[in-house]
């Protein structure tokens, strides 16, 4: 049997570590305004579900899964205050691009 | 067997690229889109992997509820969101810190070398399977791998291009300057990931002793998440409702916060001033006959 037909825990931690990269890169790197940060946060905690739900097939251990429950419940919250605060943000100062949020630089 | 990698290759190639496209499409609009693509390609990973149950709830959850908030903020923070700019029709415009997206794409790529080499020194040493299935054929992850960051390169090499002939040398050296040491930690990071993804992890083989939850095969994913939640984690179960409570209270005070004017609100005095005389009334109604209500 030709190999790479053979799907492993490994090939799962490829796209969890590439999509964490991704996200990484548009938190660092491409990052516009608040919202589009929001969302590369989101993308990183998906990789690290894909994580835990790789590791809890491979082990047999339901733990993984229950994890990722909790994770998916702290990260629903988290993005309503997050977007929450970005309203907020928007009606005082009237923009949530990046290069205009400078008042902690003093 | 054949048919499940192909639907792990197919869901996962397609995670990446709208996962990418979340981070590199000029509208927002476009990007939560892509991110709502992605959770569904996340959710067939997670099928494929045996957790029916949180894929339905990643659906549930994320797909009905959060992304739709961020399409409902981007909507409402609309213009100037979404229509900024003429700099909105430069495929470049995301690359405004070009020399940092130079430094780390060029970091990564660099890393991806090293690795590479790394990688192929240890595999002639020792003949692992799995390394030497990463490495195995012409359509491997590690290609995709490399195709990922020449591509990344291509594009700021571009936007290099674009952006070298309007700034001095002056202000590329203070900026590169400027920001060189988190370059090199996030790159560090990120390329540590990938050696140590490369150096494969391998489970030793007593680690079937430390299970904490293993699977039955009697019952199905849910049921037996289901018995584990309102049982053993019950207190967990109990300070996410919590959490998610916290979350709404937090939510709805911060947004209604600025407009007192606006909102609608209990008013304590009128409700505890009412008199009987001003809000009874007693009708003797005769049998057989309605009563006409006079406000």
């Amino acid at each position: 049997m030709i190999s790479f037909l053979t799907i492993t825990v490994v090939d799962y931690l490829m796209v969890s570590s590439i999509l964490f990269s991704i996200g990484i890169f548009g938190i660092i790197v491409a990052r516009r305004n608040i919202i589009n940060i929001l969302m590369s946060i989101e993308l990183l905690l998906l990789s690290v579900n894909i994580n835990f739900i790789a590791f809890s097939a491979h082990l047999n251990d339901l733990l993984g899964q229950i994890s990722v429950l909790f994770i998916l419940a702290i990260a629903a919250a988290e993005a309503a205050i997050g977007l929450a605060i970005l309203v907020v943000y928007y009606r005082n100062k009237g923009t949530i691009e990046i290069k205009d949020i400078s008042s902690l630089r003093g | 067997m054949e048919l499940a990698a192909l639907a792990f290759y197919i869901f996962s190639f397609s995670l990446l690229l709208s996962a990418f496209f979340v981070v590199f499409s000029s509208n927002p609009v476009h990007s939560v889109f892509f991110l709502i693509l992605s959770f569904f390609n996340a959710s067939g990973l997670f099928i494929l992997a045996g957790a029916e149950f949180l894929a339905m709830v990643l659906v549930l959850v994320y797909v009905g509820a959060v992304a739709v908030l961020f399409l409902f903020v981007v909507m409402m923070l609309g213009g100037s969101v979404i229509n900024d700019d003429n700099e909105m029709h430069n495929i470049v415009y995301f690359f405004k810190n070009f020399i940092q997206l130079c430094i780390f794409s060029f970091l990564i790529f660099a890393f991806n070398i090293i690795s590479l080499y790394c990688a192929t020194w240890w595999m002639d040493i020792s003949f692992n399977d799995t390394i030497s299935k990463i490495f195995s054929f012409p359509f491997s992850w590690f290609d995709f791998y490399v195709c990922q960051s020449i591509v990344i390169s291509i594009v700021c090499i571009k936007s290099f291009m674009n952006k070298f002939f309007q700034m001095n040398l002056y202000t590329i050296i203070k900026n590169f300057l400027r920001t060189i040491p988190i370059h090199i930690v996030v790159s560090l990071l990120v390329c540590g990931e990938f050696l140590a993804l490369s150096f494969l992890w391998n489970s030793s083989v007593i680690v079937s002793e430390f299970l904490q939850e293993p699977l039955l095969d009697h019952i199905n994913n849910t049921e037996s998440l289901g018995m584990l939640i309102y049982t053993e984690y019950f207190y967990m179960f109990q300070i996410g409702g919590m959490i998610l409570l916290l979350a709404m209270i937090g939510a709805i005070s911060l947004t209604l916060h600025g407009k007192k004017s606006t909102a609608l609100r209990q008013s304590v005095i009128s409700q505890i001033s009412r008199r009987k005389e001003e809000s009874l009334q007693i009708n003797r109604i005769e049998i057989g006959k309605g009563v006409d209500i006079k406000s």
